[in-house]
């Protein structure tokens, strides 16, 4: 009997392992999210992204711990986000040192954004993560991205006017 | 039963080598699906990085010694750590951690300790402190007396005791002790009439006069709040300071001024980058011995995108016509120089999308013309900022790779 309970224990192993090894390489898992409130950047989960919104007007906002002007953008998102639930914005952070990650927890929690989509960047991978993006940016930052209902991104570089923001997110 | 034993132990192996051979799969993925590793890689690097080494170091710096030693230290659980190598960084000694109590110690990107000495036996150290509050931290201070022996209880140089930011400081000391700490300093901030950004403050101090106490000083107000500084003495043991402005409606240009010598500073780039955000990238400086001003800086403006390279002949007032450097569309960046005995260093990184490149180039006729721009170095794993360290005899490219390591050329 036991013979048997070990057996399909086994064969249940097996199929998991084959099943999660298939879904692993097909990037199909998500890795849970780190400090549930964010989770790390990739490539294809930003097409997902963008496959996902494609048809609709959002916004890619990507953002540092030590950089002042973006923390005045993500109070307007935060502000926007109080007239509009389900604000069609996704927020990028690019820090990755292990001294950011306690920073970048409180600031999401802070500006309460912890129910938009939030990514950050993977240690030693930061300009990787940059190009895929967009190879055009330099890691300026903030950085905001546009992206129109075909799909089309329109990259700017520093602290968006509150009127143009409102303009894009919210449905008037 | 001894069937079922079979096919059991038979199940049990293939289980194994498939499990195995996915997660080696998986660890195996290029750098372009770290999607699927992406918490592995980061449990990976801590991993890696619970022993003293440099390759866990974030940022490095490094100077030469007057008696050509050289020094590279990096910031690691809160402690600095240095190593010294007596032949041009081929052999390092033993890592060890600077005397000190722990503390917090910025150390990325822009931002991050330095290291200088006199001709004494004096090895000085400035670094910033985080605070408890956001955009807050203090300029910290040590000194060793005993080449390292022995250092200082470190003292904060800022001396407005406010907790608001103190930050992306450099340090020069000449032979005789006489330091200098300039940095980007958010005290201003506090008044009504604030301006936009940072200002920039400086305090001097010699150890071996006892003139222990680091007095401040204004240098200038309205700069980015993000990029570091450059500094160098002239011909006449000025101190001259190189940083981003901000003019008008958030135009970030770069402006530099020599203390002691003018009151209103000289603008030194027109690109017009309009930008309320954070660069972060600084410009360089290196002043030559007939007191030309060699500089590099970046840009994204309307009139001018990325890496230019111009002299002086008073000071920063006029200009030669900015002379691109590097390649703008392969992402070229971070640029540092330094002036030799006419001979003009120019290192800067490029990306072209999986590799990081370190490039050289270099002019041998005071910045008149350059020869043609080379690779220097690779790296996959991310990319320190380059900078140009002056030995005794000749200059070296220091570079610092993620995980990979610290690497000094000479030029």
């Amino acid at each position: 009997m036991w013979v048997k309970t070990l057996l399909f224990t086994n064969v249940i192993f097996l199929i998991s392992a084959l099943l999660m090894g298939t879904l692993f390489i097909s990037g199909l898992v998500q890795a849970e999210p780190v400090g549930n409130s964010s989770i790390e950047f990739s490539k294809i989960r930003f097409e997902q992204v963008t496959q996902e919104r494609k048809g609709q007007k959002w916004l890619a906002l990507l953002w540092s711990v030590d950089c002042p002007p973006c923390m005045k953008e993500l109070a307007l998102v935060q502000k926007l986000q109080q007239k509009q639930k389900n604000l069609a914005v996704v927020i990028i952070n690019t820090d990755t040192e292990e001294s950011s990650e306690q920073k970048r927890a409180d600031i999401i929690k802070h500006f309460k954004l912890m129910n938009l989509k939030n990514f950050h960047f993977t240690q030693g991978q930061e300009a990787q993560q940059r190009y895929q993006v967009d190879p055009q940016w330099f890691g300026e930052l903030p950085r905001s991205y546009f992206i129109d209902e075909q799909g089309k991104f329109h990259g700017k570089s520093g602290l968006i006017a509150e009127e143009f923001l409102t303009q894009w997110l919210l449905i008037l | 039963m001894k069937n079922i034993n079979n096919r059991l132990k038979l199940l049990i192996l293939v289980t194994f080598i498939l499990s195995t051979g996915i997660s080696q799969q998986v660890l195996a993925e290029p750098m372009d699906h770290s999607q699927h590793q992406g918490q592995k890689s980061v449990k990976q690097a801590k991993t890696i990085c619970q022993k003293i080494a440099v390759t866990c170091g974030k940022t490095v710096t490094s100077a030469f010694a007057p008696n050509g030693d050289f020094w590279r230290i990096w910031s690691q659980q809160d402690n600095i750590y240095y190593q010294i190598s007596p032949d041009n960084g081929q052999n390092f000694g033993i890592a060890k951690a600077v005397g000190i109590a722990k503390e917090k110690i910025s150390a990325r990107n822009e931002n991050r300790p330095k290291i200088a000495f006199d001709s004494k036996q004096g090895v000085y150290l400035s670094w910033a402190s985080p605070r408890e509050k956001k955009y807050t931290a203090d300029i910290r201070y040590s000194y060793s007396s005993d080449y390292g022996k022995t250092f200082s209880t470190p003292i904060t140089v800022n001396d407005d005791g406010l907790l608001t930011g103190h930050s992306f400081n450099e340090m020069v000391v000449n032979d005789e002790g006489d330091v200098s700490i300039v940095w980007l300093d958010g005290r201003l901030k506090q008044r009504k009439d604030a301006g936009n950004g940072s200002a920039i403050f400086i305090a001097s101090g010699n150890m071996t006069k006892a003139k222990s106490q680091f007095v401040n000083q204004e240098v200038v107000n309205g700069t980015c709040v993000c990029c570091r500084l450059a500094v160098d003495y002239n011909q006449q043991g000025k101190l001259a300071i190189l940083w981003r402005h901000i003019y008008g409606d958030n135009i970030r240009e770069f402006a530099i001024t020599t203390l002691g010598e003018q009151s209103t500073p000289y603008q030194v780039s027109h690109d017009h980058w309009k930008i309320n955000g954070c660069p972060h990238q600084g410009g360089a400086l290196s002043i030559a011995q007939d007191n030309r001003y060699h500089m590099v800086w970046y840009n994204q403006g309307d009139k001018g995108k990325g890496i230019f390279y111009s002299y002086s002949n008073d000071a920063g007032k006029s200009l030669s016509l900015p002379l691109a450097v590097g390649e703008q569309a392969a992402q070229a960046a971070h640029p540092h120089m330094s002036e030799r005995k006419g001979v003009i260093d120019i290192v800067w990184t490029q990306f072209t999308g999986t590799e990081h490149q370190l490039w050289h180039q270099q002019s041998t006729d005071k910045g008149v013309t350059f020869g043609i721009a080379r690779v220097l170095a690779t790296s996959t794993k991310g990319s320190d900022r380059p900078f140009i360290v002056q030995g005794q005899n000749n200059s070296f490219v220091s570079w610092h790779r993620f995980q990979q390591g610290h690497w000094l050329n000479q030029l």
